[in-house]
């Protein structure tokens, strides 16, 4: 668990969240007082420690399902109620399958679901390493479900359903099968959108910082794709944070200023050089964005940044 | 202190705070973890009661240190109390002539001097501030710094000493530790960013506004005269004021003020009138008030308050 738990550090700072070292000691603190039984408890104990901005709670929410799972129900075992002979007639009607439709039923019947390889082979197929937004991995997620056969899914339940009846099973026993394995579709949908999107956070962990990276300084704004603008607002609004705080601090010096020696000197000759008046070099209270904005405002974007 | 944090919760209810899963699991890891809470969110939902109820539930005495521009150690940590120095060496006027009376110059009475400086910057003559307080008391104690926000950044500074290692130094005396360990409660308005340095150091609470169904229970625990279906109706026109643009939402303790107020006028339901005569105790800018006011005449027909203007 501790090694979860580190991984999905490194999954919030690559997702942007600032997290020190004692942050994360501290929640292996917590993580060891108060247990990992209660799924609620443990979430709160880790945000409590991790996060220490409200702005970056969404992230939080995104990942800890990826890494801790959703809470959605596991697969289960249709065939455990299901007596020999029902069980043979079970695989024989699977054999009459195509072998991915085999293999799917196969999964959702048993309970057991594809392993981690083949999730991570699949996921390899459908062109995850591509991916790096939540959106794009619906993509590939959907991809992963086509690829195991699902758009022929409610068709090859049907034939199943058809075979398992001529073959004598008792309708008891194959509505209960069904219901099973219907819900087994939802739980293994989930497991594949979980696979993929842990996939996509690893390899953001794993990938250098992106904006030093880019050549996004240099571009302009005319060019910028919507990725780089949703990463420029992203900054833009780590800028505004900083220079609200930097408003809001109103410093002592803020309203005085620094002592200005030579302004001094020069207004008190007149007082045959004795210091009576002092004066302070005041600092200019526009902050400097403002120049910034309107040297960009004819661009026009400029605003679609600002207010996203 | 806290057995887990069920024990928290029902503690914390019994000095009627309703705290959530969340709170609770916070407040448990503070002491189990010894570490700070740093609680935000927006003004009067309930973070300064938490420091209150808190103390209450586990009876340590709650000691509060309220923030604002300019607080420094002096009005923070402590001050010595000149008046009762200058008393004193008034009052020892005959005893400092007997230490003084057989020096021939002034250099060697102030050396002498300096020898007895000790007596004057001792504890005796400390005046000890919140801070200096919460370190020294005999007992444990929930330490309240409120709206840290306000205070400088140099202030912001001086609290990580206090915060991490529970000691301060004072000059005159050397350092001084905390006999016992204070749980201490930072609460901020979030109009600026706090350092990193004090948010690592702390746990992180965000207080938001409640649920209905949870503003409904605060309501008729701490207004148990309010009518159940008039407060559930007064929690709904509450709720449906925060889903407005307004300038300032009103709280849960602007909810409770209105609920109080709305028993006193033995209010039988919300009708046009006693909305308009109250909504002042809601909504504290007069832009919101009338955009408010629009908005509970403007839903036409069907609309839940519509009938109010008709």
């Amino acid at each position: 668990m501790d090694n979860r738990v580190v991984e999905f550090i490194r999954g919030l700072r690559a997702a942007g969240v600032r997290v020190s070292l004692a942050e994360s000691v501290d929640a292996m603190h917590a993580v060891e007082s108060l247990g990992i039984s209660n799924k609620e408890v443990f979430r709160s104990s880790l945000r409590a420690t991790l996060v220490k901005e409200h702005d970056d709670f969404a992230a939080f929410e995104e990942l800890f399902p990826l890494y801790f799972g959703s809470g959605g129900p596991p697969l289960q075992n249709a065939l455990e109620d299901l007596s020999p002979e029902e069980q043979e007639m079970m695989q024989m009607a699977l054999s009459a399958l195509s072998g991915r439709m085999q293999q799917l039923l196969d999964w959702l019947s048993s309970g057991e679901g594809p392993s981690k390889e083949e999730l991570e082979e699949m996921a390899r197929r459908a062109g995850v390493e591509w991916a790096n937004s939540p959106q794009e991995g619906q993509w590939v997620t959907r991809r992963m479900l086509q690829q195991m056969g699902f758009a022929h899914l409610e068709e090859q339940m049907q034939q199943l359903y058809q075979k398992l009846q001529e073959m004598g099973m008792s309708q008891e026993a194959i509505e209960k099968l069904m219901g099973v394995v219907e819900a087994n579709k939802e739980a293994l949908a989930e497991q594949v959108a979980q696979q993929v999107g842990q996939q996509i956070a690893e390899q953001r962990a794993n990938r250098p910082d992106d904006l030093h990276g880019s050549d996004l300084m240099n571009k302009p704004l005319q060019s910028l794709t919507e990725e780089d603008a949703n990463q420029l607002r992203k900054e833009v609004q780590r800028l505004v944070t900083q220079m609200r705080s930097r408003a809001a601090l109103r410093r002592k010096r803020g309203n005085k200023g620094k002592f200005d020696a030579k302004g001094t000197i020069r207004s008190n000759l007149r007082n045959g050089g004795v210091p009576i008046e002092l004066k302070f070099k005041k600092r200019s209270s526009s902050p400097a964005w403002c120049s910034f904005a309107t040297c960009l405002l004819p661009c026009g974007r400029w605003r679609n940044l600002c207010c996203g | 202190m806290f057995k887990d944090i069920a024990d928290v919760r029902q503690k914390l209810g019994q000095q009627q705070y309703i705290a959530s899963e969340e709170i609770g699991t916070v407040v448990y890891l503070a002491h189990a973890l010894c570490k700070p809470i740093l609680a935000e969110g927006p003004a009067g939902v309930g973070k300064t009661e938490l420091a209150k109820a808190w103390a209450l539930s586990t009876g340590m005495p709650l000691i509060r240190l309220q923030c604002y521009e300019g607080l420094d150690e002096s009005k923070a940590l402590y001050e010595w109390e000149y008046a009762k120095q200058m008393l004193y060496t008034q009052l020892l006027r005959d005893t400092l002539r007997n230490v003084l009376g057989d020096v021939n110059s002034l250099a060697e009475a102030a050396s002498r001097l300096a020898d007895e400086e000790d007596v004057f910057f001792s504890e005796n003559f400390l005046l000890p501030r919140p801070l200096l307080t919460a370190l020294t008391s005999d007992e444990p104690v929930v330490l309240l710094i409120d709206e840290i926000d306000r205070a400088d950044v140099e202030f912001e500074a001086f609290l990580l000493e206090v915060l991490s290692d529970f000691q301060v130094s004072v000059p005159e005396l050397g350092t001084i530790k905390a006999k016992h360990q204070p749980m201490v409660l930072l609460t901020s308005n979030n109009t600026r960013e706090l350092s990193e340095a004090l948010k690592r150091r702390c746990l992180y609470l965000h207080v938001d506004y409640p649920t209905q169904d949870a503003e409904l229970e605060i309501v008729r625990l701490k207004v148990p005269d309010l009518k159940p279906d008039l407060a559930q109706q007064a929690v709904a026109v509450v709720n449906q004021l925060r889903n407005m643009d307004l300038r300032k939402m009103p709280s849960i303790s602007e909810t409770l003020d209105w609920a109080r107020a709305l028993v006193t006028l033995n209010a039988a339901s919300i009708d046009e009138k006693t909305l308009t005569n109250t909504l002042t105790v809601l909504l504290k800018y007069e832009a919101d008030v009338q955009k408010a006011r629009r908005m509970m005449g403007g839903e036409g027909d069907g609309g839940r308050y519509g009938r109010y203007n008709r």
